[in-house]
């Protein structure tokens, strides 16, 4: 230790002086720690810094740039942004469009009409125009959308000074110093379908696309039904023409309610319609097409709805209203499986209270799940749904704002006023979907009933919503440390008071470095024995496996027991090795009894009530997953454990000194027979009362399938609460040893000369002095197995879920890193999110290790006269 | 940690790659597709990062591409698709194997580097199967039960809720296994299977293909995907359903014709720059996948050769001139 190496040396005074050597040696190796102890807190330091560093940007908001356009009026219409923010068109509600260069206004062709010569009578223009619905007077439906047909060029010679410029209806913009990319506006518009009901021109239209690709279309003649029609469009992936499969369903419902704002879900099961009054009217599909499911009011008394739109994916509606409220409101499911027909409901997901002006606009990003929200004072403000955090905001000073968007990519933001002027600013969205209660709190996630931590980074497309919560690995960390040292402390200390204190120190010479060799192994070996050799094992022998838990202490202390009453003289001549080979063997016997036992313990607890069915064998793992049973049984297991401990010290408390005094004088076999009773008597007693305590648990309404039990998974808690203790053993079995080492032997020896047994002594003087040294070694196992990752990457299914369930799965904050880093872009936010982890992941075994370190100090001052 | 999966999985795999290149006397290479011929003046190291389901097929074309250009020096990672963009935009690879499209974002991130998109490949053909313990009863499910099991939309399910009706199986609950977050598949099939929703969180996430193949195959009651190249003796591939119409299995058949619902392209993206197109190394590799010879590597490893017509659309798009 450094502060040993610091003292200085002893000058004897008198005496021959200390060599010069020696004091300038020392005076080096002083120096040569004290710089290497203070570059270790740099390194750690540095770490923490770094870390930091990289988190740090999270927490800033996203900024917005420069104005990137003119104030030349452009046109009256439903903007449409190019990829590259350098072209709009604007979409007339008479079905004519016009493309405009941005920066300059300057128009890229004469207006056009999006289908060729016919008029629509509804328009209905979708995620930045790439959904295109037209519905005409005879009855036909056109659906398509707006994109941009791009090309990179070579231009030859350059143009000087010129790096975007109009010509021949595109856009070119240069992108290298030779080469230009040039945009042109294209418009797909497929064939005209007639709508199979009702007569007159096309009143209403909405239009959606799920992720699979399924096209979801609602439209209405002017008498009629409206019909919700889906269309699965299958393209052979070796070529060919692709065929579509359409399906169509009625309202059941008197359409005319579809009148102010109306959006079908890109489920297709549900069409949602919105009145100025707020009234939300939801219809459900049902066998005989929709019908009014329920109606709820979706805005705040008193307030009116001035603007409503569907967020990117199609199926969240977003409400805002004239105080400047935006609400968000999904459709959930009762999962639960308590009700008997799980009944979808409206469930209001969001509130985002504004400046009081009247809302105008909300548009979606199309990257993510951003908002973009426009007030008629002319204030923009950028939202992220999720995280409710508030990416940007600023004034545009317009007097009468119409709409707002977001470009394709999220780079800048569109605000367009009634006369056709435009202001485009750049934007720079940071890390939107991160905030700080995003990460920590409970975030109420699209399509779920209620709030929750939900961890699920990444998706396969841009549409899913991205949940951060890392509750559940900081759970799942703790979850891991905690069943890991209920195995590794008692038997790493347990051990190490073995060891040192009544076995033979030519043995313990052998044992230490053996168990020390143990550390040795490779963390992904032993990772790799837990998933192929364990993890069946312990599927196959479940019932063995917790009955071993019980059977080898048991075993143990019968032998041992019984050893007791083996006349002295026999007892003296066994050599400590012959010991220890003993130990083994009955270790050994308690595993085949345990093996013995495990399936007809099994079948006593947990069969179901009135007996085995037949055929059907008996299988804790159908207990676990509550297919049959009562409770009481798993809370017996459960309780089993800690009702021997307690009555265990009880016993020493109040009995174990009377017992003493009466046997003292009697004969080494009669006290060994009165031990051996009461330690029959004491299993009796944890039996029965661990029963009633079941029983009362159960009594009560207690289930530990609620919490400690769950549904069995073959990579489980269990297994690598053994494998992870396994690698932590070494360690705290070390350093207890070594303090317990460390205790003056004149502490013994004179314990041991007032007639006290070695258990006496090792129970009252040595473990009570040695004490903060065992503490400190259970803490640094606790460190080690906080920060341990291959063992849980391999040895569990790495599913991220928040319950105790020891037969279930967990993941870790150091398991995700590994997981996920490498798919992680670099500077993204699911990257900084991943150092986010470890920074919690260095608090958490920084903490505890302080906490350590502080009681070990603590108790050592305590204990330092001695 | 996949490394160290695959190593042990390795021999399985291979044996597996046999029988299904016995079975699949279904699908045939299309003759329109030109034999490789090598050329001079092809040397360097070929680097590729991506998709795990594609990675059997991107050491076995590079085999195949070693054993024209000897001096070529080839490495193949696969620990997710999701890994394949990163690495071509930092140009850690060359090659980005993606068993899914890449996002609009990740095409964004590449735009902004290099000014101009990835060029997409469409190298193969896969069924994502959906497969069981051999033992298992059931032979077919619908997508809307894949979402109901697989995702948070749904119960925890049992195989009686499946329409299992053996006792042994009835009762039981589907035990969950799947891909980790980086991999295309998980994310196709989160997008196709799972309609969007997300994943229960009780669905074990492995480290590959052959590692979830591995777990249904020794669970009775497990439950997975991977790509069809993957299956086993042990587990048994489903038929699925769409909208309620007919049930078809994962086969060359019913992919090619778009019927089998989970049927998707298997992605090679490279970046590929406008005009002046691919350096020799690159393109010679880009000939030989669309050669008779890159595409029975494809049916070795399980998976069905794409047509002709794809082969020269994704020729031409990376600027090299298709001869057939």
């Amino acid at each position: 230790m450094a502060d040993k190496t610091t003292d200085q040396p002893a000058r004897q005074k008198g005496n021959r002086p200390v060599r010069r050597r020696v004091i300038l040696m020392d005076q080096i190796s002083t120096y040569v720690i004290q710089t290497g102890g203070a570059l270790v807190l740099v390194a750690v330091l540095g770490i923490c810094v770094y870390l930091a560093y990289v988190v740090v940007p999270l927490f800033s908001s996203g900024e917005i740039g420069d104005r990137l356009n003119t104030d030349a009026p452009m046109r009256a219409g439903v903007p449409v942004i190019d990829p590259y923010s350098v072209g709009v068109a604007f979409v007339s509600p008479d079905g004519s469009i016009q493309p405009f260069k941005l920066a300059s206004g300057e128009p890229l062709a004469d207006p056009m009409l999006l289908s060729g010569d016919q008029t629509p009578t509804v328009l209905s223009v979708i995620r930045n125009g790439r959904l295109v619905a037209a519905g005409y007077e005879d009855g036909t439906v056109r659906l398509g959308g707006i994109s941009y047909d791009e090309r990179i060029l070579e231009i030859q010679p350059p143009i000087e000074g010129q790096t975007s410029w109009a010509a021949d209806g595109g856009l070119y913009e240069m992108v290298t110093p030779t080469r230009a990319r040039r945009s042109e506006l294209d418009i797909e518009l497929g064939n005209p379908v007639e709508l199979s009901e009702g007569e007159g021109s096309v009143v209403r239209l909405d239009y959606r696309v799920d992720p699979t690709g399924r096209t979801v279309l609602l439209a209405g003649r002017e008498d009629g039904p409206v019909l919700v029609n889906t269309v699965r469009t299958i393209r052979p992936l070796g070529g060919g023409p692709a065929r579509t499969r359409l399906s169509s369903t009625t309202f059941a419902t008197d359409p005319e309610s579809l009148e102010r704002w109306f959006f079908v879900t890109s489920d297709s099961n549900n069409v949602l319609a919105l009145d100025e009054d707020g009234t939300v009217r939801r219809y459900g599909r049902t066998d005989g097409g929709f019908e009014l499911a329920e109606t709820i009011s979706g805005i705040n008394d008193g307030a009116t709805v001035t603007a409503a739109t569907m967020l990117l994916g199609g199926n969240s509606l977003l409400i805002g209203d004239d105080a400047g409220v935006v609400y968000t409101w999904h459709i959930a499911v009762e999962t639960d499986g308590e009700s008997e027909s799980p009944e979808p409901r409206l469930v209001i997901a969001h509130e985002f209270a504004g400046s009081d002006a009247p809302i105008v606009d909300i548009a979606p990003s199309m990257r993510d799940r951003s908002i973009v929200i426009l007030g008629s004072n002319g204030q923009v403000r950028v939202r992220h749904v999720t995280s409710e955090k508030i990416v940007a905001d600023f004034e545009t000073g317009m007097q009468n704002p119409l709409h707002a968007r977001l470009a394709p990519k999220n780079d800048g933001i569109l605000v367009m006023d009634a006369s056709g002027v435009g202001i485009m600013r750049a934007l720079e969205p940071g890390f939107p979907e991160f905030s700080f209660k995003a990460l920590f709190g409970k975030v109420h996630y699209e399509n779920q009933l209620e709030p929750s931590y939900v961890y699920q980074s990444s998706s396969g497309d841009d549409a899913a919503e991205i949940k951060l919560s890392v509750m559940p690995l900081i759970f799942g960390s703790l979850k891991a440390t905690i069943f890991a040292m209920l195995f590794a402390v008692p038997i790493g200390v347990l051990a190490a008071i073995y060891t040192s204190e009544f076995l033979n120190p030519g043995v313990r010479r052998v044992v230490k470095p053996g168990v020390e060799m143990m550390a040795s192994l490779p963390s992904v070996v032993l990772g790799f024995v837990a998933a192929i050799i364990v993890a069946p094992y312990v599927r196959e022998w479940l019932p063995a496996v917790l009955a071993g838990l019980a059977t080898i202490p048991l075993t143990i202390l019968f032998v041992a027991h019984v050893w007791q009453m083996v006349p002295a003289h026999v007892r003296k001549r066994m050599q400590a090795w012959q010991h220890m080979a003993a130990l083994v063997m009955v270790t050994g016997i308690a595993v085949m009894i345990a093996s013995a036992i495990g399936p007809p313990l099994e079948r006593i607890l947990f069969s179901p009530p009135g007996g085995a069915v037949e055929g059907v064998p008996v299988d804790l793992r159908r207990w676990l997953s509550r297919e049959y049973g009562e409770a009481w049984p798993g809370w017996f297991v459960v309780l089993v454990g800690p009702v021997a401990l307690v009555l265990a010290v009880l016993q020493s408390m109040f009995v174990s000194r009377r017992l003493d005094r009466m046997v003292a004088g009697r004969s080494d076999f009669s006290v060994a027979g009165v031990m051996f009773i009461r330690f029959v008597v004491m299993l009796v007693l944890t039996l029965v009362l661990s029963v009633v305590l079941a029983q009362v648990l159960q009594g009560v309404g207690y289930d530990p399938r609620d919490s400690i039990f769950g549904p069995f998974s073959p990579r489980n808690t269990l297994v690598v609460a053994m494998i992870m203790g396994f690698a932590v053993i070494p360690i705290i079995y070390t350093i207890s040893d070594d303090s317990l080492q460390a205790v003056p032997d004149s502490l013994r020896t004179a314990s041991l000369g007032a007639g006290a047994t070695p258990w006496q002594t090792a129970v009252r003087i040595v473990i009570p002095v040695a004490g903060s040294g065992i503490f400190s070694a259970c803490m640094i196992g606790f460190g080690r197995a906080a920060g341990e990752t291959m063992i849980v990457l391999m040895a569990t299914g790495n599913t991220p879920e928040m319950s105790w369930n020891i037969f279930g799965g967990f993941r870790t904050l150091s398991a995700n890193i590994a997981v996920e880093l490498p798919e992680a872009p670099k500077g993204s936010t699911h990257y900084r999110v991943l150092f986010l982890c470890g920074l919690v992941l260095f608090l958490m075994t920084f903490i505890v290790n302080t906490a350590a370190e502080v009681v070990r100090q603590m108790v050592r001052s305590r204990t330092a006269g001695l | 940690m996949a490394t160290t999966f695959r190593k042990v999985f390795v021999g399985a795999t291979a044996a597996v790659v046999g029988a299904s290149a016995l079975m699949a006397s279904g699908p045939q290479i299309d003759s329109k597709l030109p034999s490789y011929r090598p050329v001079s003046g092809v040397s360097g190291n070929i680097k590729s990062i991506g998709s795990d389901t594609m990675n059997n097929l991107m050491t076995l074309w590079g085999e195949e591409f070693k054993g024209f250009y000897p001096a070529v020096q080839i490495e193949v990672e696969g620990k997710g698709s999701s890994t394949a963009p990163p690495a071509l935009i930092q140009g850690q690879a060359q090659f980005g194997p993606m068993s899914r499209a890449m996002k609009a974002s990740e095409i964004d991130a590449f735009e902004k580097r290099f000014g101009y998109k990835p060029t997409a490949l469409r190298t193969a053909i896969d069924a994502l199967a959906v497969c069981v313990h051999k033992d298992n009863p059931i032979n077919e499910i619908s997508i809307q039960q894949l979402t109901d099991v697989f995702s948070v939309a749904g119960e925890n399910m049992t195989w009686g809720d499946l329409g299992v009706r053996d006792r042994a199986w009835a009762n039981r609950p589907v035990r969950l296994y799947g891909r980790n977050s980086a991999s295309g598949t998980y994310g196709y099939f989160k997008k196709v299977a799972l309609q969007g929703n997300d994943y229960k969180p009780t669905v074990k996430e492995q480290p590959g293909s052959s590692a979830v193949v591995q777990g249904v195959g020794t669970d009775r009651y497990g439950m997975g995907y991977s790509g069809v190249g993957y299956a086993t003796a042990d587990t048994k591939m489903l038929m699925v359903s769409l909208d309620g119409g007919q049930a078809f299995g994962p086969e060359a058949e019913y992919a090619n014709s778009g019927e089998y619902p989970l049927a998707r392209f298997l992605y090679l993206y490279i970046n590929a720059a406008p005009i002046k197109g691919l350096d020799p190394l690159r393109a010679e590799f880009t000939k030989l996948i669309f050669s008779q010879q890159g595409q029975e590597v494809v049916l070795k490893d399980g998976y069905f050769p794409v047509s002709a017509n794809v082969a020269r659309d994704d020729l031409k798009a990376c600027q090299l001139k298709p001869t057939f």
